[in-house]
């Protein structure tokens, strides 16, 4: 499969959940800027809970879609792993940014 | 570009659900060039087989396709799509980009669906079941696979739908192969070229019309 392709199939996926990711990131920034780096592994907790929580969510409600990824040739984890390293490196990028 | 021989062999399949026995002994061929059908009633494991031969339902079983053993058909969307009989495509996705991710324009949609001109650049939630539906079944019968899995595919479809959704599975016909399931049976047999009824696990093959009424599928009628 080409790589634009898949990228875009993959953020296609991306976009159902990165509303509530995003709101995540946003509270966890505000926080870290309030407490400083000492909250640090309460954010990664943070985070952690509440993408088990939206990745639960959105396996049962959009089962259905997985056939559109799989008639691509995406598996998966194919599906997931970029997106879930994706979504955690954004996380990051976002709490370094209000670090700084 | 695969031959002329190219074939998909289901064998050896046994699933169990919840210690209930679904599948114990399928056997079944699909060849290029040809509509094989399944048939059979609620509940007897059609789609579950769908989803074996798919890969995507866990089972024992031997899948080959042209004798090579074949155990996630669904990482190989070159050789096997698959149609389920729920919508699958993501309501915000527009009809255009689905169309070109299946390698598609939307001059061949508009050549079976005139009804879609002007709205190839709408979400596919904005459009209705039936519509939707129909994108699918085209995207699905239209894909680059050596074989489409069609599960249902004239459900939630007009009558001159189904028709053109049947020319279409025809006309198709003449660069891959088709495994279609369908409660609407005479259209499946009208185009099928080889029909499998699924009873207690396990196929049949029905050679005659009077197989499905011996089979217990279709109720028996007296010739006279």
């Amino acid at each position: 499969m080409k790589l634009h392709l898949r990228i875009q199939l993959l953020f296609g996926f991306y976009l159902s959940f990165i509303l509530y990711s995003l709101a995540v990131d946003a509270a966890a920034a505000m926080l870290y800027a309030a407490y400083g780096s000492g909250i640090f592994p309460m954010l990664w907790l943070l985070k952690f809970m509440t993408l088990l929580f939206t990745c639960y969510t959105i396996h049962r409600r959009k089962k259905s879609e997985y056939y559109y990824y799989y008639n691509q040739g995406l598996s998966l984890r194919q599906i997931w792993i970029p997106v879930l390293v994706f979504d955690i490196g954004l996380f990051l990028c976002i709490t370094l940014v209000f670090h700084a | 570009m695969h031959d002329v021989n190219t074939y998909l062999s289901v064998n050896g399949v046994r699933l169990t659900l919840n210690h209930r026995c679904i599948l114990s002994a399928i056997n079944l061929q699909c060849h290029r060039h040809q509509v094989t059908g399944l048939l059979g009633r609620n509940g007897a494991g059609k789609s579950c087989l769908f989803q074996v031969i798919y890969g995507i339902l866990p089972a024992e079983k031997s899948i080959e396709f042209n004798g090579q053993v074949l155990y996630a058909a669904y990482r190989r969307p070159d050789l096997i799509t698959s149609l389920p009989q729920f919508h699958f495509i993501p309501k915000r996705a527009t009809i255009r980009s689905v169309l070109k991710n299946f390698g598609l324009t939307p001059d061949e949609l508009l050549h079976y669906f005139p009804g879609f001109r002007g709205s190839d650049t709408g979400a596919m939630g904005n459009l209705s079941t039936g519509e939707r539906r129909l994108i699918e079944i085209f995207t699905i019968v239209r894909s680059a696979a050596a074989f489409s899995l069609l599960d249902e595919p004239f459900s939630n479809l007009s009558p001159l739908h189904t028709e053109t959704v049947m020319q279409l599975i025809k006309n198709e016909t003449s660069r891959k192969g088709f495994l279609i399931t369908d409660h609407r049976f005479q259209q499946v047999l009208d185009i099928a070229q080889k029909a499998y009824v699924l009873k207690n696990g396990g196929t049949h093959l029905v050679e005659h019309n009077e197989d499905l009424a011996l089979l217990g599928y279709t109720s028996y009628r007296n010739p006279g």
